[in-house]
């Protein structure tokens, strides 16, 4: 399962990467006149993707950014009912998050708009609903594992 | 309503839930307050990174960031710092100099402050103290220079104030480019006073000879590296191609060089930095994202707008105005990261500031410069428990070390503020 996430990822990124290389040579060989027409609709689904796809990797491995000032005052044995308060606050927060983007996510269904290429928009931005469920789990899970952990 | 939405979200703060969450939860309080439909939360989050405006410097960020964090799992650094001794070493004060340097090219490129002490300062701090420096002189050296370099091409911070401000639309149009020319001053202005103060203080010192043989043996061992500068201000500045070209062409050719010149990068570590990489900008997005969604309750019901009508009721001086907005500044540079910062303050403070008459691209640079410093003010500035931790010194060793350094930046800071035409000089030509 991670390392779905982490492959696709990559792979994500590369495409990036060679898309926009990929832009430069085909515009500067106007003798074919070639153009890639899908090309900033393709990229800016790479951002939005890898936006999303950073930040569930980033709950797994509790990488986001947060206040901590508090960490340098608080004692230590007051660290996990305070992290246990936080990830089910963010959990909570991720879920409702998931459930309402099901309807952005319908709207642009009934609406038809095309993505990518014939892609459908909606497809490409159901993802959108799945990371903020999948992350909103993660937040809740990761108050059991800490406990394994001890 | 808005009494319960605040406890929750003060908690939630000092619980240290991710700030993404946070922001998301204010959006949603206030969405369901104003009666505006929950899934409009999603819809902006969406838009912000399907805008044509904003969608090159995505990509940039996202390949920039790349770039920053392959060079750093190479030798570079290490080629670097030969190359500017050889250059700068013969200078009274010259390897003070050459870590403020260092540190600020490679502050620029991460954006994260915390990497330059925990990565570059190891390097630095035995350099420095074999060179001659005191032990608390080089701990301040390095904790104050952990941020320095956040005003200088292509720094992450700025990018982000740029895109942020954009989407604000505050009638004062201009160019995110411009940020990087606007920076430029300060930033040199802020790396010359501290030079001048070192080389005062260490006049004494013995200084190495110039050495025309080592500055060829730096210069060949990274003539990879030389050409980098060069593509990246060129490409930004030349015009003819896209800023997220720029990127691509900058961290395809590091992507090259590293892996299969140098080859201090292997194919196989390749994926893990991508990875990590992309999780860290990818987070950050997110909150830009978050912050975007939250900012539109806020023009909803013109928060902007009231609270200028509130200062401005009680100071009527841009001057004083600018003083008070220092101190607030230096001290959420002090509690907060810069890109928590940036986020939560843009779209309070750009429309009050712009109701002062101050442009945009100014307030972005005592913005950052203000959260610059910020990392290393007593008490609690998070570089200072960084460098703390990472050299095993006592949280008020540093203190003392750090604030020399930080008064002189503050003098800066004060210049910064005061004349606007650091900044906006190139706005006159």
């Amino acid at each position: 399962m991670h390392w779905i996430e982490s492959a696709l990822l990559v792979a994500l990124f590369l495409s990036l990467l060679l898309v926009v290389v990929l832009q430069i040579v085909v515009r500067n060989i106007g003798a074919l006149s070639l153009s890639l027409s899908w090309g900033p609709d393709f990229t800016s689904t790479a951002v939005f993707w890898i936006m999303l796809l950073g930040a569930m990797i980033a709950v797994r491995e509790q990488g986001h950014i947060r206040v901590d000032f508090m960490d340098r005052f608080l004692p230590p044995h007051w660290s996990r009912p305070v992290s246990i308060v936080a990830n089910i606050c963010a959990g909570c927060v991720c879920l409702v998050i998931a459930r309402y983007s099901i309807e952005f996510v319908w709207l642009e269904y009934t609406a038809n708009t095309v993505g990518i290429e014939g892609i459908p928009l909606w497809l490409l931005v159901s993802i959108f609903p799945f990371a903020f469920f999948v992350m909103g789990i993660r937040f809740a899970l990761s108050i059991f594992l800490r406990t394994e952990e001890e | 309503m808005i009494f319960i939405a605040v406890i929750v979200l003060v908690i939630m703060v000092l619980a240290g839930a991710p700030l993404f969450t946070v922001l998301l939860a204010g959006a949603i309080f206030g969405y369901l307050s104003a009666n505006i439909p929950l899934s409009n939360i999603a819809i902006e989050m969406h838009s912000l990174t399907d805008e044509s405006v904003n969608m090159p410097w995505f990509v940039a960020l996202l390949l920039f960031t790349f770039a920053g964090y392959l060079l750093a799992a190479s030798d570079t650094t290490q080629r670097l710092l030969q190359l500017i001794r050889a250059l700068f070493g013969w200078m009274p004060g010259g390897m003070a100099i050459v870590g403020f340097l260092l540190c600020a090219v490679f502050t620029a490129l991460t954006g994260a402050s915390g990497v330059t002490i925990v990565a570059l300062g190891a390097i630095l701090l035995p350099i420095l103290i074999k060179a001659g420096y005191s032990e608390k002189f080089s701990l301040g050296h390095i904790t104050t220079s952990g941020s320095l370099g956040l005003l200088l091409v292509p720094s992450i911070p700025l990018i982000l104030y740029g895109i942020f401000a954009q989407q604000l639309d505050v009638g004062e149009d201009f160019d995110i480019k411009e940020l990087f020319i606007a920076g430029l001053a300060p930033f040199i202005l802020m790396v010359v006073a501290l030079s001048l103060w070192t080389v005062f203080r260490h006049k004494e010192l013995p200084t190495a000879r110039f050495n025309l043989c080592e500055l060829w043996i730096a210069v060949k061992n990274s003539k990879w590296e030389l050409p980098l500068p060069f593509f990246v201000l060129g490409g930004i500045y030349a015009g003819f191609i896209t800023i997220s070209e720029v990127a691509a062409i900058t961290a395809l050719y590091v992507l090259v060089i590293e892996v299969f010149v140098y080859k201090e990068v292997s194919m196989r570590k390749l994926p893990s930095i991508v990875q990590e990489s992309m999780v860290m900008v990818g987070s950050i997005m997110l909150i830009l994202g978050s912050a975007a969604a939250l900012t539109n309750y806020f023009v909803d019901i013109e928060v902007a707008q009231k609270l200028f009508n509130f200062i401005n009721e009680h100071i009527s001086n841009p001057l004083v105005f600018l003083m008070l907005l220092n101190i607030f500044l230096l001290l959420v540079g002090a509690l907060l990261d810069i890109f928590s910062a940036i986020v939560i303050l843009v779209p309070l403070l750009l429309p009050v500031a712009v109701g002062y008459g101050i442009h945009p691209v100014h307030l972005g640079i005592i913005l950052i410069a203000n959260l610059q410093i910020g990392y290393f003010t007593p008490p609690v500035g998070m570089n200072l428990f960084i460098a703390s931790y990472r050299f095993k010194k006592s949280i008020l060793d540093l203190y003392v070390a750090t604030i020399p350094f930080m008064l002189i930046l503050l003098a800066v800071l004060l210049l910064i503020t005061y004349v606007p035409f650091l900044s906006t000089w190139y706005q006159h030509l």
